[in-house]
């Protein structure tokens, strides 16, 4: 059943491509793909390309996929091991949901950081209290991880 | 149970010589065949209870004053007659399927509910998940149909449901939907948006994943089950569900039940006994063993050394503060410092205190998956850090160190660890008899099981010879005749647990002249309830004739089951009033004694941080 579904979002990612992501299975496996996340233009992380691994469960789509960041990223809620901290990845999954909606549920986490349900406090920290000094790390670390 | 059990079979005496079936029900209660047990014995078991609470001037016991609630009842009273009262006020435009919806969507609070209605209904019913326009459900048989979730479209006709949105989905998949959610007991949306799906439809799909459960097939193999089966032929014909069947089983609301007691406990409690769904409410605030664990520092010694003994509509006997089963004499804070030992020393529990760690507000056990360190407890939906176990809000706000050294704790670990090793010889000792206990009672409740159904099948054999040849021989029995064996039963088993309980508190105890007295009544008691045992050992290994025996028997049952009552009663009341009059002394091992008793509770999670 799962198959079926992931297969068909495989199709439907080819006939209508989001603008700014790209996803699509690494291997033989379709439960194990690989997605990219162009950074938005209006965010410190523009100009950047953010690799992401996506792994299907085997009941999905009942249990969400899951995301993580493999270039590493300056975000308040996204930590070294490229763990994201969002909603519908947790406990507001629904199976209506698909793989080309989280990666727009994350470009604009991208945009809009939430740093009062932060997963690196240090970095909320600083987002709250000294927005440029994040803008200039995030822009940073864009230019050094991700172009 | 102990101090009043005398009493209470000479109560049943009374009782049976007017209706025998009331002894029937006792018998095989006793055997705690619970799906035996009808609404008419809960009724004798409530009886009892005010019998037995009547004589319990024992003030040492403290038998609590309580109510015993079964989960249903928690339902019709605080949900469905909510909603009935609301109903009758005629709010506006809803009908009592919206009203069930605002209620739990509002927590089951009436005045939030009438407030959103008058105030703004337009936000209120959008935060409640309800339709504006009529509410129109449907399921429907669609050809050609592609449900957005599965992806399959094998199927020519395809059943479908939707809420007012018309967001269709394959019953199937709705079902898996429902199914997985159903057990955080929240309202449970459309899938693609945020309208609520009502309480009756929720029960449909349980039912469905029921069936299919038991017939053993996917929900995908047979997805034209309804079509065919004429009963559920208004389902697909996409009429409204009318909520005649019994609200109160629906098992969305037994998990809303659940939750609402999780998260605001107040006086209820659940029975511990496994599979079993019912609730004890405790009436006298004042006994409250919760309190006492957790402000024991302030309540007076005495108040310490109390166990309250409950009883759930299942007639399952528990001890209220600490929901475990009846351990008297030991005192609850004790029996969770027991319990908390002996779990340390097996496997499973060195993996649980590796590998999870209990929600610092409600003490459930959390296993992390993956994610983020901020967790939400699935169970008081309490949110905290799993590094430093505290409130996670600390850390939103102000930059929060969770890192901090704390040498005490450390200083801790190695006087933790040095009195382990002082006293594992002597834990050994205590835990074995204890443990060997235990076994024994697993033995005797299948001896018991057994004489009991050799007896049945006697009884039932007799009566029958006796109604063919409606002739009353000498030596046939009638049930009023061996009503002494079901109370010897009942007794060795009672008598069985307290003796198990002696020996932890007999670990607890510090020696003196007075702990050798209450060595002595324990082996008394350990005397009376062996031979008990042994009698019905002997009953049960003989092959043929064993009624006999048992009749032969049966004055020696008699008196030792009164002695082992007695024997137990004079235990406990040895052991609560050496307590109270200081006696007496329990303390926890040595290192620790130092602590205040009443610290058992922190003392797991410290205990846990220092490895």
């Amino acid at each position: 059943m799962s198959l079926k579904r992931i297969n068909k979002e495989l199709a439907d990612l080819g006939r209508d491509p989001p603008s700014s992501c790209s996803a699509g299975p690494v291997g033989d496996d379709l439960y194990h793909w690989q997605a990219s996340i162009m950074g938005p233009p209006d965010s410190p992380y523009a100009g950047g390309v953010f690799f992401l691994s996506i792994h299907f469960p085997t009941d999905y789509p009942f249990k969400p996929p899951k995301v993580a960041f493999t270039t590493k990223i300056y975000h308040p809620n996204i930590n070294g091991n490229g763990n994201i901290c969002l909603d519908i990845l947790k406990d507001q999954w629904s199976p209506a949901l698909t793989i080309s909606k989280v990666l727009l549920s994350i470009c604009s986490l991208l945009t809009d950081a939430n740093p009062d349900d932060p997963l690196v406090p240090e970095i909320a920290h600083i987002y709250k209290q000294d927005r440029a000094k994040y803008e200039a790390t995030a822009k940073e670390w864009t230019k050094k991880y991700a172009v | 149970m102990s101090d009043s059990d005398g009493n209470i079979s000479e109560d049943l005496e009374f009782d049976y010589d007017d209706d025998e079936e009331v002894s029937f029900s006792e018998f095989t209660a006793d055997e705690n065949e619970i799906d035996l047990v009808n609404k008419f014995e809960e009724e004798v078991y409530i009886k009892k209870d005010l019998k037995k609470e009547a004589p319990s001037a024992n003030r040492l016991q403290a038998r609590a004053k309580y109510k015993a609630w079964s989960l249903e009842e928690y339902i019709n009273h605080f949900f469905i007659s909510k909603c009935k009262k609301l109903q009758s006020m005629k709010l506006p435009n809803c009908d009592f399927d919206d009203i069930l919806i605002m209620l739990h969507a509002k927590n089951w609070g009436e005045e939030s509910v009438i407030n959103g209605c008058y105030d703004n209904p337009t936000k209120f019913f959008e935060d409640c998940g309800l339709p504006l326009r009529k509410r129109n459900n449907t399921f429907e048989v669609v050809k050609n149909f592609l449900c957005p979730i599965c992806c399959s479209d094998d199927d020519i006709q395809t059943e479908t449901y939707s809420l007012t949105c018309n967001h269709k989905f394959c019953v199937a998949c709705y079902t898996r939907y429902v199914v997985g959610l159903v057990h955080e007991g929240k309202l449970i949306t459309c899938p693609e948006c945020k309208l609520s799906i009502p309480h009756g439809d929720v029960q449909k799909f349980v039912n469905v994943y029921n069936e299919q459960q038991q017939s053993g097939s996917s929900v995908l193999n047979s997805p034209f089950k309804f079509v065919v089966d004429d009963a559920s032929k208004a389902f697909v014909k996409g009429s409204p569900i009318k909520t005649t069947i019994d609200l109160s089983s629906f098992e969305l609301l037994k998990y809303a039940a659940k939750r609402n007691i999780d998260s605001n406990p107040g006086n209820f409690k659940y029975c511990p006994a496994p599979d079993c769904m019912h609730l004890v409410e405790l009436l006298s605030p004042a006994k409250d063993g919760r309190t006492e664990s957790e402000n024991g520092k302030t309540m007076d010694e005495e108040n310490i050394y109390k166990v309250p003994i409950v009883t759930c509509p299942k007639s399952h006997e528990f001890c209220y503060s600490c929901q475990f089963e009846n351990h008297l004499p030991l005192p609850c804070w004790l029996v969770k410092a027991w319990i908390k030992k002996c779990n340390d020393d097996s496997e499973t529990a060195n993996w649980i205190d590796a590998h999870t760690q209990s929600c610092p507000k409600c003490d459930s056990q959390i296993e992390k998956n993956g994610g983020c360190n901020h967790m939400t407890c699935s169970t008081c939906a309490y949110h905290f850090c799993w590094i430093c176990l505290e409130e996670w809000a600390k850390h939103g706000h102000q930059y929060y160190a969770c890192n901090r050294f704390d040498p005490d704790t450390v200083n801790a670990a190695q006087k933790y660890k040095k009195s382990k090793r002082l006293t594992l010889k002597r834990y050994i000792f205590f835990y074995s008899r204890f443990s060997v206990h235990e076994t024994s009672m697993e033995g005797d409740s299948k001896t018991l099981k057994k004489v009991n159904e050799k007896m049945t099948k006697y009884m039932n054999e007799e009566s029958k010879r006796r109604n063919n040849a409606e002739v009353s021989s000498t030596n046939s029995l009638s049930w009023i005749d061996v009503q002494f064996l079901h109370d010897a039963i009942r007794q060795l088993t009672n008598g069985r647990k307290t003796l198990k309980w002696t020996y932890v508190f007999a670990f607890y105890l510090s020696k003196s002249n007075f702990s050798e007295i209450f060595e002595q009544m324990q082996d008394y008691l350990n005397k009376t309830v062996e031979d008990l045992s042994k009698i019905f050992e002997e009953i049960y290994a003989k092959k043929k004739d064993s009624s006999n025996l048992i009749m032969q028997n049966k004055l020696d049952i008699i008196n030792l089951s009164n002695l082992v009552a007695q024997r137990q009663e004079k235990m406990i009341e040895f052991a609560f009033t050496g307590l109270e009059q200081k006696l007496l002394r329990l303390e926890e091992e040595k290192p620790e004694s130092s602590l205040e008793p009443v610290q058992t509770q922190t003392q797991g999670q410290t205990k846990r941080k220092q490895r």
